[in-house]
């Protein structure tokens, strides 16, 4: 429960990563005092606010507006779908160029209609998957070392 | 009283009023939310963790209070410690005057309508 909380408190807050990491650092804190004083992670959820009006109060006394968290949103959404275009258009370019270098088409078509994906196709997409699924894992580690760090601080 | 009155006062004066708690005691997080909501819950009204961590980092970045790192009781981990320094101190100091100031200056606006009848 403490966990999602402040998982989806850091969701919400558009401050700088300094401020972030000291937020999320003393909410383990806040959470650590009220269960010595008696209190459950209930009880503490209540007196801390939804975690979107937790954030929002960060937010405002930090200085950043709605508005400018509505544009942020509208800007990483944009990013993300270019993102996604982009990645569509190269990875059929690279499938064209895959195709010319090897001779061999993108697809084979089978006497009984069925569409099966060739070699060269199934190589990349696999590459493709085990790349993202790097990044990903780096990602989370690196997150979780800072993390860590932060706890350690 | 429209509550965006009252917010306008708490908004003017928070920085002071977290400033006077920790000048009575070197206190952790929790137990400064505490008194504060103990003692000015009625007027303020609560006062919740998210307007008053970023008001703290802002008061460390200017050396008014400082932070030090203690053991907390519940387990391994870490409780962090304000207490003022001199700077935080002389700032109170001059914050206090100014208040006392402002309010003999408002209660004289006040005062002005029983003087004029």
């Amino acid at each position: 429960m403490r966990i999602q909380y402040i998982k989806q408190v850091k969701k919400h807050l558009y401050v700088s990563d300094k401020i972030r990491n000291k937020i999320i650092a003393d909410l383990e804190e806040t959470f650590d005092s009220g269960y010595e004083n008696g209190k459950s992670e209930e009880e503490m959820i209540a007196q801390l606010g939804s975690p979107q009006d937790f954030a929002d109060e960060v937010n405002n006394a930090e200085g950043i507006s709605a508005t400018e968290i509505r544009t942020r949103l509208k800007i990483k959404r944009l990013i993300a779908i270019t993102i996604v275009c982009l990645a569509v258009v190269a990875l059929f370019l690279l499938l064209n160029v895959i195709s010319m270098i090897t001779g061999q088409p993108v697809f084979i078509y089978e006497s009984d209609g069925l569409v099966i994906a060739s070699a060269p196709f199934l190589i990349v997409m696999i590459s493709v998957a085990l790349f993202l699924s790097l990044l990903m894992i780096l990602f989370r580690l690196r997150r979780n070392i800072c993390s860590k760090y932060n706890d350690d601080i | 009283m429209d509550g965006h009155y009252a917010q306008q006062f708490k908004k003017g004066s928070l920085e002071m009023i977290l400033l006077s708690i920790i000048n009575s005691q070197a206190t952790y997080g929790y137990e400064i939310i505490t008194i504060l909501n103990k003692l000015g819950g009625e007027i303020l009204g609560f006062t919740r963790e998210g307007t008053v961590y970023p008001i703290l980092y802002r008061m460390e970045e200017a050396e008014l209070i400082t932070c030090s790192i203690e053991p907390a009781a519940a387990n391994g981990r870490v409780k962090k410690i304000y207490s003022i320094t001199p700077k935080g101190k002389e700032t109170l100091r001059e914050l206090t005057d100014f208040w006392n100031n402002y309010v003999l200056c408002v209660n004289s606006f006040i005062s002005l309508e029983s003087e004029v009848r």
